[in-house]
């Protein structure tokens, strides 16, 4: 049981330091738990001499953890990056797809609602095509970023811009939708189908989910960000 | 020594085909006559930076332990981006061999 427990004890440690980024964590204790138990077997001799070792050929966790720092904003700011796109295609085609709807349904907007419905109409198409401008921007500006071999300051630094552009692009659509939520919910209140309804009602709720899964990823994109910048500032030694 | 060369040393591991990452560690040992011996760890980070700039590939097979074991190579601009680290090493190790050479015959 001793025996086992070194390298055991290193792979938990390993996984603390990489839990900034879980999916990584997982990838790397599954490849690093193979390698630390051939090489120990390998090393031969007494078994927990070996094990520790192999653990000091291995190397800190925490610089292992902060080699690997780069990488995972890296991954993340370009999954940010895709979700953009897929958020302001998705979003597109549903408010498109719901317009189509209206007009085969040949639902409008009733007298006392049709001023309402003009703005509404005017804030989600300028506020779509802000998103747009700036998401364009914000993709233009992560596909130009390479990935550095070591993490650093100004690295962080373009990383946490790049999220400020994505979060603009997201304020925008958020306006553009919250704008279109508006608009269904004066044309759904003036229907009198109610399984017809549905299909505006989904199509929010899907633009809603884009949106959410947006800034979600936003999020956890600024949070390891900071998470890891503190790499770059070892604690100060007592 | 290793600083800013452990890309090239880690693609070049790989050259002889796909590998897991001790091998990679084992063949950079047995490929150097033991002269590089980095800290094992280091080497991860390297091949999981190299496969998400597409210049190496990987996929999970089974060890005969029984444990999952990630397994390595080279894609076709792996093998460009190598054949490139060569050219540029070759061309180095050439004009530091000439500037040994004429400290040789240095006139007095």
């Amino acid at each position: 049981m001793l025996q086992s427990s070194a390298v055991a004890d290193y792979l938990d440690l390993l996984g603390r330091e990489l839990s900034y980024d879980p999916l990584l964590s997982r990838r790397v204790r599954l490849e690093v738990e193979d390698h630390l138990w051939e090489a120990a077997a390998n090393e031969g001799g007494d078994a927990a001499e070996a094990q520790r070792r192999t653990i000091e050929k291995f190397g800190d966790p925490r610089e292992i953890a902060r080699q690997y720092a780069a990488l995972s904003i890296f991954s993340q700011i370009r999954r940010v990056a895709f979700i953009v796109v897929l958020a302001l295609a998705g979003i597109f085609l549903s408010m498109r797809g719901r317009g189509a709807w209206y007009s085969l349904m040949q639902w409008g907007f009733s007298d006392h609602t049709q001023f309402i419905g003009a703005i509404g109409m005017s804030v989600t198409r300028y506020a779509f095509l802000l998103a747009l401008a700036i998401g364009l921007v914000a993709c233009a500006y992560i596909a130009s970023r390479r990935l550095p071999v070591r993490l650093h300051q100004a690295y962080c630094e373009q990383i946490r811009r790049s999220a400020m552009f994505c979060v603009l692009a997201g304020y925008a659509l958020l306006a553009s939708v919250a704008a279109d939520v508006v608009l269904t919910t004066l044309h759904v209140l003036g229907m009198k189908s109610s399984l017809a309804a549905l299909i505006p009602i989904l199509s929010a709720g899907v633009e809603i989910a884009l949106l959410g899964l947006l800034f979600l990823n936003i999020r956890v994109a600024i949070r390891r960000t900071d998470f890891v910048s503190s790499f770059l500032h070892p604690p100060a030694r007592a | 020594m290793l600083k800013g060369h452990l890309d090239m040393i880690v693609l070049a591991a790989l050259s002889g085909g796909p590998a897991h990452g001790y091998a990679v560690i084992q063949e950079i040992r047995r490929r150097s006559g033991g002269a590089f011996d980095l800290p094992e760890g280091t080497v991860y980070p390297a091949l999981h930076r190299l496969e998400k700039t597409g210049l190496l590939g990987s996929r999970w097979t089974t060890g005969e332990s029984g444990r999952q074991r990630r397994v390595y190579s080279l894609t076709a601009r792996g093998r460009r981006a190598l054949a490139n680290h060569q050219a540029v090493w070759q061309r180095f190790v050439d004009a530091i061999g000439g500037m040994f050479g004429e400290a040789g015959h240095a006139p007095v």
